[in-house]
């Protein structure tokens, strides 16, 4: 089917075949629609039909309220094409998008499945193909037992990659984690589209970098302090992590950041934040090089950063008041520029 | 337009019992902008100098991550926004708004509507005062979540 796009800037075409998202096909063909969190929660992708039908996607999306259905509206990442169709586009076509890696679709196998603590797990998935990514980035994860996709940041780094690893945290109600908690899902086959989102880290930006994560939010920082690792960051610039859990029993990753932390020279500076109790001291005796301390991330990031905001672009994640809170630190007290404030709109 | 401007402010709750000759004095201060849908009026980090009146059509506001769904973050006519520029020392904006259709927005400059209430204190006790509850309704919304 073909799908011409209108934009305030012009119009672009692509096909769409069977029922693939228009987002979707767009994207992996190159046409740079607007987007954020690619799974029905944002709005950011609203569209309007000027000629043509489309199909109706997943009903409950959360992002329908800002929709006027009496107008034509609808979401490209939830939508499909029931026919050759003209379709609007009110956002800005996103040209960033396009010195990032062109998303498609892939298909994996799960494997490692571990629990991390109570109500997080980490599991892999083995690529048919390999996928090229930038660190910061998510993908699309769809397996036929659950309607919908849902996005995850990638943690590990590799260029290309073979193998993607996630964090899940366990979400009463939430059918994709229930379905992963619920058995052994080794070998299982899943769906994969991406890479997506442009909250990412280049080195060649040449900048301090800090990131503020809480919970399973920390999955994309491992990204960025693996990309950062592997191309020579911290032998020219500071790095500061700021993980945020609520007690000692929620901490994961840690052994990865020792690692980073201790080769870096001094330049990773990791901050484990327990909103909950103090750090015990076999945590402190094990991972030597991190640093603990008691309160919500985002306000130990403010006390442990006040005055370094030199050359630093920060990254946010977790659950939505920590980035809340996060952002209004970044933006009020240390005055970073928005464009040097990089987050994902999904959770 | 101060006559129109002057108009939706005697219709916004948050500018009720507002003496009729601030009213004037702070239509006198504002304009009128029209957006496109799609455009943005603010965005994340940008200078907060100004609060805005929904004359016509809808706006998106979006707190911080703003994936949080709900027509309660959806502005219409009469509905204001922006009132961080009221109340902070160098504000800059933690949230977006977007319009979600063609909007005509009053926009009123922080700066001139301070030195209005500065002249007018008892209008201004009475906004500051809608608008402490307003905030405070925000506040408790966003514990809920």
């Amino acid at each position: 089917m073909k799908i011409v796009v209108q934009t305030k800037s012009g119009a672009r075409a692509f096909d769409c075949a069977g029922d693939e998202k228009l987002l979707y096909a767009a994207l992996r063909q190159g046409v740079a629609l607007p987007y954020e969190c690619a799974t029905g929660t944002c709005g950011t992708c609203k569209a309007r039909t000027v000629s043509g039908t489309v199909a109706p996607g997943w009903a409950a999306a959360p992002a329908r309220s800002y929709l006027k259905a009496d107008r034509g509206e609808f979401l490209l990442c939830q939508e499909s094409a029931a026919g050759d169709c003209t379709v609007f586009v009110t956002g800005k076509i996103a040209p960033e998008i396009e010195s990032l890696p062109r998303p498609a679709y892939h298909w994996g196998t799960l494997g490692a499945y571990a629990r991390l603590t109570a109500d997080v797990a980490a599991f892999a998935l083995n690529l048919d193909h390999m996928m090229t990514f930038v660190p910061g980035q998510f993908a699309v994860l769809t397996i036929p037992e659950v309607d919908g996709g849902r996005a995850y940041s990638m943690v590990n780094f590799a260029i290309p990659a073979g193998r993607l690893e996630f964090v899940i945290k366990a979400k009463p109600g939430g059918k994709f984690s229930e379905w992963l908690f619920a058995a052994e899902r080794n070998g299982a086959r899943m769906r994969v589209y991406g890479p997506l989102g442009r909250a990412v880290y280049r080195s060649e930006e040449d900048k301090n970098f800090l990131c503020i994560a809480g919970g399973s939010g920390v999955a994309g920082m491992m990204a960025i302090i693996a990309g950062a690792d592997g191309a020579g960051h911290f032998a020219r610039r500071r790095g500061y992590v700021f993980f945020g859990v609520r007690t000692a029993t929620d901490v994961f990753f840690l052994d990865r950041m020792e690692d980073v932390a201790t080769r870096s020279g001094g330049n990773l500076a990791v901050t484990v934040a327990l909103s909950e109790g103090e750090a015990p001291e076999d945590l402190r005796a094990r991972y030597a090089h991190l640093r603990f301390a008691t309160g919500f991330v985002h306000a130990v990031a403010a006390q442990a950063m006040a005055g370094q905001y030199d050359n630093v672009v920060a990254f946010v994640a977790g659950p939505p008041p920590m980035v809340d809170g996060a952002l209004r630190m970044l933006i009020m007290d240390a005055r970073l520029p928005a464009k040097d404030i990089r987050y994902d709109k999904f959770g | 337009m101060t006559q129109s401007i002057t108009e939706l402010l005697r219709k916004t709750l948050l500018f009720a019992g507002v003496a009729e000759s601030a009213l004037a004095e702070i239509a006198r201060s504002s304009r009128e902008e029209r957006f496109d849908e799609g455009d943005r009026v603010y965005e994340l980090g940008d200078d907060a100098e100004a609060i805005y009146i929904v004359a016509k059509g809808r706006v998106r506001f979006s707190i911080g991550v703003g994936n949080r769904a709900g027509t309660d973050s959806v502005m219409g006519p009469g509905q204001v926004f922006g009132w961080a520029a009221l109340i902070n020392e160098r504000p800059r904006r933690v949230a977006t708004a977007d319009c979600l259709e063609p909007c005509t927005i009053a926009v009123i400059p922080a700066k001139a509507l301070l030195m209005i209430f500065d002249k007018d204190r008892a209008s201004g006790y009475l906004v500051m005062r809608r608008l402490a509850s307003l905030i405070a309704k925000d506040f408790m919304s966003a514990l809920a979540v």
